[in-house]
Parts: structure tokens; sequence; C-alpha cells
């Protein structure tokens, strides 16, 4: 029990033990779920209203753009998979950690690359945010969100990548990792709702 | 001074009980404030009470009772206030179930609300903007809808209040029991001239009414111009008999369900009619979507023209119901 | 998780003073405020920012009286009018409130749960810089320039800013885009500052105190930051919606394109009731804290006060349409919420019962957190009262969007929560600053206040039953409104000349206060175990708890609490 405070000095606070980050972590993704849910409710509330009213353009229905979309769906999930392996590789400190980080990478990046094509043809067939009504507007704001959160969650693993390749996450510090894992695992799991709710429903 | 005389004089408490239901709110609310007001005396005088018993300079006093178990006490006054507020709720949802029907027999006027002004028009076809005449002891139903924002029609002296939304209709009736001049006020925030919405409700005798009804410019009924904008625009050529087109027909439709192409059973009541001209979406089964929308191209006083020459053509039978 | 983690070792290194930081000069005082990671401080400067902008909120809120004294008076013009009592209420609740409770969450929690500082120090300081620049953009918009689109200035489209009136056909210059993006900054910082206090809350508590030995305040806090965390994203996905609407071209909220702005309500209101929860949670933990301490006797069963807590937090979740029963709703959905209100008023019923049963036997301090606690109980009991009668739909006609509701939140967030944050004010004050506050200015405090609170809103009960509608910046003679709007008007002076003499009991105690020691109050929580002011570590031994009253224990050692439990 007894503290060793340092008694006199501004200091800067110690870092926090890894369950405490994990655990503010989890509480900031259940205000991130609530997010999600908020603009998913908010299609659903409008989709609803509409009624079979509600068309979803030609451009999203054709069987090619349904098979991109289902592989890239795919590639998003299987990329938790590579993380969690890759993860638990680096933290028992064992070798292929990275390479199945960069695999992560690579697979998320295939994913946002894919969401960014499927923007560019459905604009090109003149489907955007202000045409076609609340239809437009609301599977851009959804899969916007998305992908801006894939984003991130990208930039957070690249950022792991590189503080695993410089030593500064080891077996014995790595809430970082812990962190962006978690992040990244939660926007896969966004993912499956919305795919089901935008392409499949 | 003068002025301070003057607002005393305008004191004023209560408002006028102008409508059938005014009287049912009012015993809610003062059976409510009783009620309301009885509990606060009482947790007012236990806590003035205690405070004077067992303030800390009063030394003879038994303060030995603190450690008795808390829960008995604790499920009296929760299970007491419990059934209190059930009864009000109760009593409540009967009153609301009663606004919530509207009398079969009602006059119907359209309100439009617009920033920051009410029109008003009568089924006869007379137009006001921000007065609105009814006739005692009949019942009037508001068919309201809105051209830009959120706006509410609150008749105080009636007890009556709902929002004036834009692309939809809301409707609010009542009763009225005396003649006189009433208020009518925008209760929903609209925009800069919010405070200016205003207007009055002139409760007259029926036969003046009827004399104020035919007063001014000869106007034309809503239905017949409903009738004119019905051949108009062309919807005859569809949707009567020997159509071009196969098109559901109209007579008898209105108040009746609609089975649609999607399986659901939907009445025919004004919201239909309106999404069906503007948003063409709910296709009866067994038609095609082949309908125009009209979106942007009919003001709301014509749409409702139109719904209410629909509904005008359901109250003929449809075998001897011609075109007027 | 409870127990694990709490000998936390605070490092032995010393840390050198930032550059040019100096101990003792006003800039190295500057640099300390600006640069602290201390919740202590933190707490402080949420305090300070929340009565900075308490103030300008309460000018504002004089002119509107004074607009509306009389029929007819023309102090401000109908735009200058609605953008006041817009900014009126926005700044009240998000800049006022919010970072009054989120204040008195950093310096009370890490204190009363035997923390050297919150969980996560640095993210303490980005949400209250979040609040604090939020906060000054909105107010911006009183200087701003015009944009591309048209003319700024502060928004005008009161506080809750229904759709479609804030649409670029409506307003299209950037004032509304001030509003929302301010209040999606400061949703981002209050739900980071949410986080944080859950974390604090549930992984840094001292050796022994379990959940169920919490102090109330805390269990008040750590239910509001719960509500924080989940229900303030759905407003932040409604004001990117409502930006997507604006400059995108998305029609969410827009009729005739087959947009709802009934949708708008309902994501608004989703959060806006759990955020009154969110105000009074913390308000309800000062009482639970204060009449114990006054009274002198534990709390009045404190398993059923910490489940009325945590109940009111879930219900609250499913009242909100309430706010909605004159847009035509379905008749279900309002018999559900007109239910779902009048059972939220039970836990609450229960919690005054239990702070009088804490009164019943004891032995009274007519202290000034005492005063204000009292005062909070007939208060809320009031607008309790008034709320159960507005949640019975049929009133709704009759009340709703009049002066009586106008009457009935101020009354549940003057009458109560600011009463609240006065009562813990003067009950923490001497704990953060070594010194009591004066005793004849708090006296005069709490008298004008209270006048002036009732003279204000009093009247406004009947001047909204006569049918005077929200938000109108004149109306005609005649209407009976008169005599009321006076009486109003004149009482906010009374409440202004209140608040006034507390900001200068604030200043003039902290320099000429008497010394208050570790305890003056002879309290039993474990922030009055360290002294006043706290050290920069809080404690220097991280105590042990073995009761809910561990303060209590180390006083009387031959009757200790946990012999009990």
């Amino acid at each position: 029990m007894q503290a060793t405070a340092a008694l006199t000095v501004d200091h800067l606070p110690p870092q926090p033990p890894p369950n405490v980050i994990r655990f503010g972590m989890l509480t900031f993704l259940a205000s991130e779920a609530m997010l999600f849910g908020g603009l998913i409710g908010g299609y659903i509330v409008l989709r609803s209203g509409a009624g079979p009213g509600w068309q979803m353009p030609e451009a999203l229905k054709n069987p090619t753009t349904m098979a991109q979309t289902f592989v890239a769906t795919i590639m998003l999930l299987s990329s938790s998979f590579t993380l969690h392996f890759s993860e638990v590789r680096i933290l028992r400190g064992q070798r292929g950690g990275r390479l199945l980080l960069l695999l992560t990478l690579v697979l998320g990046g295939c994913f946002l690359a894919n969401q960014a094509h499927e923007w560019f043809s459905l604009y090109h067939e003149g489907f955007w945010f202000n045409t076609a009504g609340i239809m437009g507007s609301s599977f851009f704001v959804l899969t916007g969100f998305h992908g801006m959160h894939v984003f991130i969650g990208a930039l957070l693993l690249l950022a792991a990548l590189v503080r695993t390749a410089l030593g500064l996450i080891t077996p014995e510090r790595h809430a970082f990792l812990d962190c962006s894992s978690l992040y990244w695992h939660f926007v896969d799991i966004v993912w499956i709702f919305l795919f089901t709710i935008l392409y499949i429903l | 001074m003068n002025r301070l005389a003057i607002i005393l004089a305008q004191f004023q408490f209560w408002p006028d009980q102008g409508s059938t239901l005014a009287g049912d709110v009012d015993r809610l609310f003062w059976t409510l404030t009783g009620v309301c007001g009885t509990i606060l005396l009482a947790i007012a005088f236990v806590i003035i009470y205690f405070l004077a018993k067992y303030r800390r300079s009063n030394p003879n006093v038994d303060r030995s009772l603190g450690d008795k178990p808390t829960l008995p006490a604790e499920a009296t006054w929760t299970v007491i206030p419990f059934f209190i507020f059930i009864g009000m709720f109760i009593w409540g949802s009967i009153i609301y179930f009663h606004k919530n029907q509207v009398p079969r027999e009602a006059i119907e006027i359209e309100v439009i609300g617009k920033q920051w002004m009410w029109k008003i028009q009568h089924p006869e076809g007379k137009k006001e903007i921000n007065e609105l005449h009814v006739p005692l002891g009949k019942t009037i139903k508001l068919i309201m809808t809105s051209q830009d924002v959120i706006h509410d029609f609150g008749l105080p002296a009636f007890r009556v209040k709902e929002d004036v939304l834009p692309g939809r209709y809301t409707t609010e009736w009542f009763t009225p029991t005396k003649t006189g001049v009433f208020r009518i006020f925008c209760n929903q925030y609209c925009g800069t001239d919010h405070a200016n919405m205003t207007g009055q409700v002139y409760v007259m005798e029926p036969q003046a009414y009827a004399a104020w009804l035919r007063s001014g410019m000869n106007p034309t009924p809503i239905v017949q111009a409903g009738g004119e904008l019905y051949r108009s625009l062309g919807c005859s050529g569809c949707h009567e008999p020997n159509g071009v087109v196969r098109a559901p027909s109209l007579h008898g439709l209105f108040g009746h369900p609609v089975p649609l192409q999607d399986g659901r059973v939907v009445i025919a009541d004004e919201r239909y009619l309106r999404d069906c001209i503007l948003l063409n979406y709910e296709i009866p089964a067994s038609y095609e979507p082949v309908m125009p929308s009209f979106a942007g191209r009919l003001s709301e006083d014509q749409i409702y023209q139109l719904i209410a020459y629909i509904k005008s053509l359901a109250a003929n039978e449809p075998e001897t119901a011609s075109v007027p | 998780m409870a127990n694990g983690t709490s000998t936390i070792d605070v490092g032995t290194e010393e840390f050198p003073a930032l550059p040019g930081q100096e101990k003792g000069t006003l800039t190295g005082w500057i640099q300390d405020l600006v640069f602290t990671v201390d919740h202590k401080k933190l707490g402080l400067l949420y305090i300070g920012t929340a009565w900075l902008f308490f103030v300008a909120a309460g000018i504002m809120a004089t002119l509107i009286r004074l607009q509306v004294a009389w029929p007819g008076n023309h102090v401000v013009d109908p735009a200058t009018f609605n953008a006041l009592f817009t900014m009126h209420g926005t700044i009240m609740i998000f800049w006022v409130a919010m970072p009054l409770i989120f204040g008195f969450a950093n310096y009370v929690v890490p204190l009363q749960i035997g923390a050297r500082d919150m969980a996560f120090p640095r993210l303490n300081a980005f949400s209250f810089w979040l609040t604090f620049f939020s906060g000054c953009l909105l107010m911006f918009s009183y200087v701003a320039g015009p944009s591309l689109y048209g003319a700024s200035g502060p928004p005008q489209v009161a506080w809750f800013a229904l759709a479609p009136l804030t649409s670029r056909a409506f307003y299209p210059g950037p004032s509304v885009d001030y509003w929302s993006l301010s209040l999606l900054v400061s949703g981002i910082g209050s739900v980071t500052g949410g986080v944080n206090v859950m974390t604090t809350i549930f992984c840094y508590r001292t050796k022994g105190m379990t959940l169920y030995r919490m102090p109330l305040f805390t269990w008040a806090t750590l239910t509001t930051m719960f509500l924080v965390v989940v229900f303030l994203p759905p407003l932040s996905a409604a004001q990117i919606m409502l930006t997507l609407q604006r400059y995108a071209g998305a029609k969410f909220f827009e009729p005739l394109a087959g947009g709802s702005p009934i949708l708008w309500q309902h994501f608004f209101w989703i959060f806006g009731h759990p955020e009154v929860y969110i105000l009074v949670l913390p308000a309800f933990g000062i009482l639970s804290e204060v009449i114990p301490v006054f009274s002198r006797k534990p709390i009045f069963g404190y398993p059923m006060m910490v489940a009325a807590i945590v109940l009111i937090g879930f219900v609250s979740a499913g009242v909100w349409a309430h706010h909605m029963f004159t847009v035509g709703l379905n008749s279900f959905s309002v018999t559900f919420f007109a239910f779902a209100t009048l059972v939220i008023a039970i836990p609450t019923g229960l919690k005054i019962f239990n702070w009088v049963g804490t009164m019943y036997g004891g032995k009274i301090r007519y202290e000034l957190p005492m005063l204000f606690c009292l005062a909070f109980i007939l208060q809320f009991l009031i607008a309790g009262l008034t709320g159960v009668m507005l949640g019975v739909a049929p009133f709704d006609w009759q009340l709703n969007d009049s002066y009586f509701v106008v009457a009935h939140f101020h009354y549940v967030i003057v009458g109560g929560i600011v009463f609240g944050i006065f009562a813990g004010t003067y009950y923490w004050y001497p704990k953060a600053f070594g010194r009591m506050m004066d005793n004849r200015l708090g006296l005069w405090h709490f008298w004008l206040f209270l006048i002036g609170f009732h003279l204000t809103f009093d009247p406004q009960h009947f001047s909204g039953i006569l049918g005077m509608p929200r938000r109108i910046y004149t109306y005609q003679p005649g209407r009976g409104w008169e005599i009321w709007n006076l009486l109003s008007t004149i009482g906010a002076f009374f409440q202004a000349a209140g608040a006034l003499l507390f900001v200068i009991n604030l200043f003039w105690s902290a320099w000429k206060g008497k010394e208050a020691g570790e305890d003056p109050w002879d309290a039993w929580t474990l922030e009055w175990e360290t002294t006043s002011p706290p050290p920069d570590y809080n404690f220097e031994t991280l105590p042990e708890v073995r009761s809910r009253r561990p303060l209590w224990d180390l006083k009387h050692p031959e009757d200790p609490d946990w012999k009990f439990e």
C-alpha cells in the first residue's frame, strides 16, 4: 500500500495498466455503437416510412456489384482473423506477427478500394447524396461513415505495425495494439449489419 | 402607475371554457392538482416538522429510531404513489381516446400554415386568413398541413392543440359551446415572426354562420373546384370507367380498405390519397404503376381540393355517381 | 477489477517543470492551467468555464425577460430575441450544466473513491478543452462574418432546432452550422469525458471500496456518465445528418423528398430526455451526500437509493416521445410513453421520501448546503408533479409548448439542478480552497435566489395555463398574461442579484474566508481524509475502506460501521 509519491513536482501521470485502457476503449466503442445505431435506426425509420417506394439503383443490385461487395466483405471479415492471429503471435513474441499485421492492412485496403470503386461507379450512374431522395442520402452516409472508420482503423493498425517494428510494442507493453485491434473488430461487426441492411434486405 | 392599473385590471387566472372537451380536461386538471398539491403539502409538512423536531439544538428528543429496517417504509412509498399514478394514467387515457375519436358528423375545414399566417378554407369555398368562423354546437374537424416548417394550431379555450407539419395531414376537432371570439396561437417555434402568427376564432349562431358564408363574393365550393381539377389534370381520363388506361375507380374509395401490391391492406384516408397523388408508390393490387407523380405541380390548396373531391365520390353510391 | 489496481505507483521520477514555467508568476500560473492534467485543476477549470457561460446566458435570460415584461415592449428586435432564447437554452444546457456535472465528477469522484487521478489524465484535459472551445465556437457566431451562402449571426432555431426550420431554405447563412458543429464538438468532449469517469470508477477504486460501498454521489455520477456515453451519440449522428443535409444535398429531414421531420425530433429527444437525467442525477448524488452529513445519520436505505438511481437511468431511455405528443403520433406510442413517464416518477419519489427518512431521528444542522438541499427537495417535488401532470396526455394539448412547460423545466433545472449544484459548491468549496465560504453572503445569496426563483417561475405556470406560447417575442395586451409576465421579470432581477453575490462570495472567500481544515463538516467520505486543498497526488497513502463511511470508522474505532455490514 505504501506508494512512493513524488511530492514536489507536477509529475506526468504514469501509463495506466492495459486492462484499464482496454476498459476505456470498450466504453468508447459502446458510444460508437450508439452512433452507428442512431444512423442505422434512422435508415430503418426512413425506409419503412417509404414502403415499397424504396428502390435502390440498378447499379447496386446487379450481380457483378453484389459479387464484388461480397468478396470485399469476406476480405474485411477475414482481416479480423489475420489480425487476431497476428496479435497472438506478437504477444507471445513469436515470428510472423508483423507479416500477418501487414496482411490485415492489405485486406482492409482492398475493402476500401472496392468501396471507392463502388462510389465512383454509382456517381457515374447518377446516384449521389442529393439525388434519388433519401435513398442516396442514407446509403452514402452509412457507407461513408463506415468507410471513414475503416480508414481510421487502418491508420491505427499502420501505426501499430510501425511501433512493432520499432520495438515499442512488446509482450509486456501492448495497449496500443489491443485498442487498435478492438477498434478494427468493431468496425468489422458494424459492416456485417450494414451489408445486411444495405445490400441483402 | 397607469400601466400597472391596467395590468391589474387584466388579472386572469383561468382560460375560457369554449368547447365540449374543456370540461373533461379541466376536471382532470383540478383533480390532479388536488392530488399533487396534497402530496406536496404532506411532504412539506413532514419536512418542516422533522426540521423543527430534530434540530441539533433540541436535546429532548428520542433519536434512537434511526436503525429500523428501511424496506417496509420504502415499499409503502413506492406502492402508494404507483397506484395513484396508475389512476391518473387510466383517467388521462380515457380522455385521450375520447379525443382521438372524431365524431362522424363534422364540418371539415382546411387549414394551411405558412410563415407566418394561417390560410383557412371552408367546404363552401369561402377563404379567410388568420380568422376562423365556425357555427355554435357543430363539431368542427380541422385538416391541417404546412407549406414550409412545423407550426402548431393551438386553441387554448377549446383545450386542443396539434402540430401542423409539412408533407402530411394532422387533424384536430372541437365542438364549440359558446359564442364569442377566441384566440389562435402558433405554439411551435417557426421562425422570426412566430409571435405574430396568431388569429381569432369566431363562434357564431348557425344562422349567422350561414349568412356569413353567403356574404361577399361567391366562391367555388371545394368539391366543385376539385372536380374541375380532376378533369383538367386528366385524372378522369384514366380513373373513369371508360378511361384509356386501366386505373382503379375512385368511386366509393375513401374510407375503405385497399389491398396493395405488396400484400398490405391500407385504409384509403387523406394520407393515402395524398401519397398516391404525390409519391405514387402504394400501388393497389392488380394495377400497373403507370400514374405520374404530381409532386411540385400542385399547390397544397389544389391537393386538398382533389382529395375533397375524391371523398365526395365516396359519399355517393358507386352505381349512381356521376361526374358533376 | 475492483481491487486489483488500487496500489498504483505514482512514480518516483521527478519531471522537470515545463520550459518557461516558473512557480508564482502569472505566466507560470496560466501555463499551469493550460497544460495541467490534474483532475482537481481540470475540475475547477470545468466549473469556472461553466460559471463564465452562466453569466453570459444569464444576461441573455434577463434580456429575454425584459423584452416580454409587458405587452408590446421593444427592447430587442424579433431576430435578436429568437437568437437570445436559442443561445440561452443551448448554452445553459451544454456549456453550463454539463461542465458543472463534469467539473464535480472530476473534482470529487477520484477523491471519493481514493484514486490519485482519473484513469486517463491527458484525455481528461482533451475533453475539457473540447468543451471549452466548442462553447467559444458557438459564442463566436455573434461576431462571425458572412459566408458564401449568406449572412451569419447567432442561430435562431430554438434549442431543439426542429427540422425543416434548419434547412438552408430558411437559414442560408452559417448560423445553424455554428449551433450544429459546436454541439458535435462538445458531444465528442462529453463522450470522452464520460468514458474517462466510468473507467476511473470501475478500475481505480481504492482497496476495499466495493461497488456496494461506493458513495452515492459516485453512483449517481457513474449512471450519469453511462447515459452520456450511450445517449449523446444519437445527437451527434443527427448533427452529422443535418450538416450533410445542409451542404451535401442529403434529404433526411426534407418532407418533400420523402424525408421525415419527425425523425429529427426522435433523434433529438432520444438524447434530450436522458439529458435531463444526466443533469439531475449528480444533483441527487449531492443531496445524498449532504443530507446525511447535516442530519448526522447515515443515508436512509442505501440499497434502494442505488437501485433508484440505476432504474431512473434505464427508464429514462424510454420516455423521449412525451415531448412529441402533439405531433400526431399513433395512440399506442402516446399511451406507452405516457405510462413510462409516470413510471419514472416512482423511483424519483422514492429518493425524495428516503431523504426525508434520513432527516427522521437525525440531529439537523442548518448550514448553507443543507438549506439549498431543503429548497431542492420541495422545488423538485413540484417540478416532478407538474411533470407527471404534463405526462398525462390530455394536458399536453392544453399545455405543451406553452409557458407552463417553460415553468416546469426551469423548476427541474434551476429549482432542482442549480440548487443542488449550489449545495455541492458550498459543501466542497472548503475542500478545494481550504477556506469556508462566507456564511452571511451565502445566506443573502440563498434567500435572494430562492425568492427570485419563485417570483420568476411560479407565475409562468399561470401564463402557460392561459395559453401563452413559448418563444414569442411580443404579445397583445388583454390576454391576461400581463401581471404574470411582469412578476416574472422582476423575479429575474432577484435571481441575478443572488447569482452576483454568489460569484462575489466565490472570490471573496478564497481570499478572506475562514480556514477550513481537513474536515470542516465532520463528514464520512474519503475526500475529507486528505488536506484541503488536497495535494497533487491526493492521498499520501491510498486509504483502505471497510464500510460505506470510512471516516466514521476512523473517528469511532469503538463503534465502526463495518461491524454491521
